[in-house]
């Protein structure tokens, strides 16, 4: 059964041509990375926090810089959350990108079929409509998925910051 | 003298007289009795008279005899004239069908000689070509051990034809050295020797190796074939050769960028130019950040080779201003840095930005020259467009590729600058003052 499906996956990436890998790849990655930044911020950015308010202690209320202070911590822990995010949305502009850089390609097969046998065979065609056609139509799926949860997470970061900004007012 | 001389003529000419004389003495004599022999004769033949009459009537009999036969034997001719030409039309139908067969046989081994003739087989086995050659050529009809022969040598070809073998043959190569090498065949599809494809040459009576091979992975593919004893991948041609030959009139990448005209030269230019910028610009914003970075750990000990160092040392020597003034300061500092690092980063992304315009550029004038070739020579011919649309879908093609990895420098390239400038803005004071408790 599973073997039925790889067999229809090996096909369809056989169709797309060597484009389909491309945006496979970008797929890929965008995804560990999105995947990296959710984990980053349900676990690790909690032991960071927890380590910034116990420095933020020692810190006396009547210090000279203590907005400059408050300013680094918020920042540095922006940074932080922020790591990949430019990344991640370069990732999405460059996968319709991808996709049109298919359909090109995929137009040029079907050129250069036609230059070889003529246009009154529309089947030999049919190879290079679906090279241009399906990696456009992956990208676009992969450049969707991913704009959705990168806005999510945009959001997310956006409100840890302002939390931390809080707590930190709270303290000093 | 002449006295001597006339009475020897007297006495000679007296000599002659009496010689004739004498003569005709005999003469009349002989007359006499040839005269006696034809009256013996007459007489004979008087007496015979009756004994010719019995001849006559004898030769009459047999004549009519004779004449009755031969009117016989004619009857007889006619006959046989007819039978014979009975079986003189009897012959003319049946030799009819026989004379198609041999007519078909002349031109099945004639189109099998063509097919043969480019077929890899006839590299196993040279020898089948005369025969072929023999019957599509002869005049003669050929007799049924020839034709058997015949029967057979398709027979076989059939059976070539859906066999794998192996065989030493000569092979041209492409350096134009004829060798004596092993040779794999798959059928009529595919002949292999030495990891590369073979094709036929019926002027060369030699298997020729193809000038432009398969890619890489279809030769480690027929490699791995001929080594093998089982059965494993092989790409074999269906087309018996053709699809093989169109391998070398596939344009090379180097031929499609020439394609891609003045544009998509302008388009690879700019794209190198920015990626060697952003290249520079990644290799610089590296270096200042890790020495920004060991700045930080050592906050307290500024050196002056990078831009928090000097911020700091400016922050050091006016700690005790007012918190205002030391802002003012450490403010205009930062700007200058901040310039520094932002330096060449727009003109990355302006290049990202660009390059898939004139991408799109190529594509519309390709498209004016597409449609000049269909003012000029109309839509009937598509090949005439080919060189348009090429340029067209080139061009947009090298726009992608160059704007794609500038797209991803640039986003290098701002978030790391955007990072280091974030450190100088927001986190300078907040450091330094951390480090003061």
């Amino acid at each position: 059964m599973i073997e039925l499906y790889i067999d229809d996956l090996l096909a369809f990436f056989d169709k797309g041509g060597f484009v389909l890998y491309i945006v496979f790849a970008i797929a890929i990655f965008l995804w560990t990375l999105l995947i990296e930044r959710y984990i980053y911020i349900s676990f690790e950015y909690k032991k960071h926090k927890k380590a910034i308010l116990e420095d933020i202690k020692n810190v006396s209320k009547n210090n000279k810089f203590k907005d400059e202070i408050k300013r680094y911590l918020v920042e540095d822990s922006n940074i932080r959350l922020k790591t990949g995010l430019d990344f991640i949305k370069t990732l999405i502009i460059v996968c319709p990108l991808v996709g049109l850089l298919g359909t090109v390609t995929g137009m040029i097969e079907v050129f250069d079929v036609m230059a070889i046998t003529g246009s009154n065979n529309v089947k030999s065609m049919a190879n290079g409509v679906s090279m241009a056609t399906i990696p456009t139509m992956a990208g676009m799926v992969i450049a969707l998925s991913g704009i959705l949860f990168e806005k999510r997470l945009e959001l997310s970061i956006k409100y840890h910051k302002q939390k931390l900004e809080l707590e930190l007012s709270k303290v000093i | 003298m002449i006295k001597y001389i006339l009475t020897l003529c007297l006495a000679s000419t007296l000599a002659f007289s009496l010689n004739l004389e004498g003569l005709l003495q005999s003469v009349k004599n002989d007359a006499n009795k040839e005269l006696q022999v034809e009256k013996q004769r007459l007489q004979e033949f008087i007496d015979n008279k009756n004994e010719q009459a019995t001849l006559l009537s004898k030769s009459k009999k047999i004549l009519s005899q004779e004449e009755a036969e031969s009117e016989k034997l004619k009857k007889i001719i006619d006959a046989n004239e007819l039978l014979l030409e009975e079986k003189e039309t009897e012959l003319s139908t049946k030799a009819a069908s026989l004379g198609q067969m041999f007519g078909s046989v002349r031109q099945s081994s004639s189109d099998f000689l063509t097919n043969f003739q480019n077929s890899l087989t006839a590299s196993q086995d040279p020898l089948k070509e005369e025969i072929f050659t023999k019957f599509a050529n002869s005049k003669k009809l050929p007799n049924l051990e020839e034709l058997t022969l015949f029967w057979h040598s398709m027979l076989d070809e059939i059976i070539k034809s859906g066999n794998i073998s192996q065989y030493e043959t000569n092979v041209i190569l492409n350096t134009g050295v004829k060798v004596n090498e092993e040779v794999t065949r798959v059928g009529l599809f595919a002949a292999v020797s030495n990891g590369k494809y073979l094709t036929y040459s019926n002027d060369m009576k030699s298997l020729v190796e193809l000038a432009v091979q398969p890619n890489s992975n279809v030769l480690s593919d027929a490699r791995a074939f001929e080594k093998s004893n089982t059965i494993e991948n092989i790409t074999v041609d269906p087309t018996r050769g053709t699809l093989f030959e169109m391998i070398e009139n596939n344009p090379t990448i180097l031929d499609r960028v020439n394609q891609g005209g003045i544009v998509g030269y302008v388009i690879l230019a700019l794209g190198g130019l920015g990626l060697l910028v952003a290249l520079y610009k990644m290799i610089v914003l590296n270096i200042s950040s890790i020495k920004i970075k060991s700045q930080i750990k050592n906050i307290d000990k500024p050196k002056t080779n990078n831009s928090l160092g000097k911020i700091a040392d400016i922050f050091y020597k006016n700690v005790n201003d007012s918190i205002n003034d030391l802002e003012i300061k450490i403010g205009e500092a930062i700007l200058r840095e901040t310039n520094n690092i932002k330096k060449g980063q727009s003109f990355v992304k302006l290049l990202a930005a660009v390059t898939p315009l004139l991408g799109l550029l190529g594509t519309v004038t390709g498209m004016i020259a597409t449609f000049q070739a269909i003012t000029l020579f109309g839509t009937g011919d598509p090949k005439l467009m080919a060189g348009g649309i090429s340029t067209a879908l080139i061009t947009t093609v090298l726009g992608l590729i160059t704007a794609i990895p500038l797209l991803f420098a640039y986003t290098y390239i701002s978030s790391k600058s955007e990072e280091l400038v974030s450190i100088l803005e927001e986190q300078s004071i907040g450091l330094l003052a951390k480090t003061l408790k």
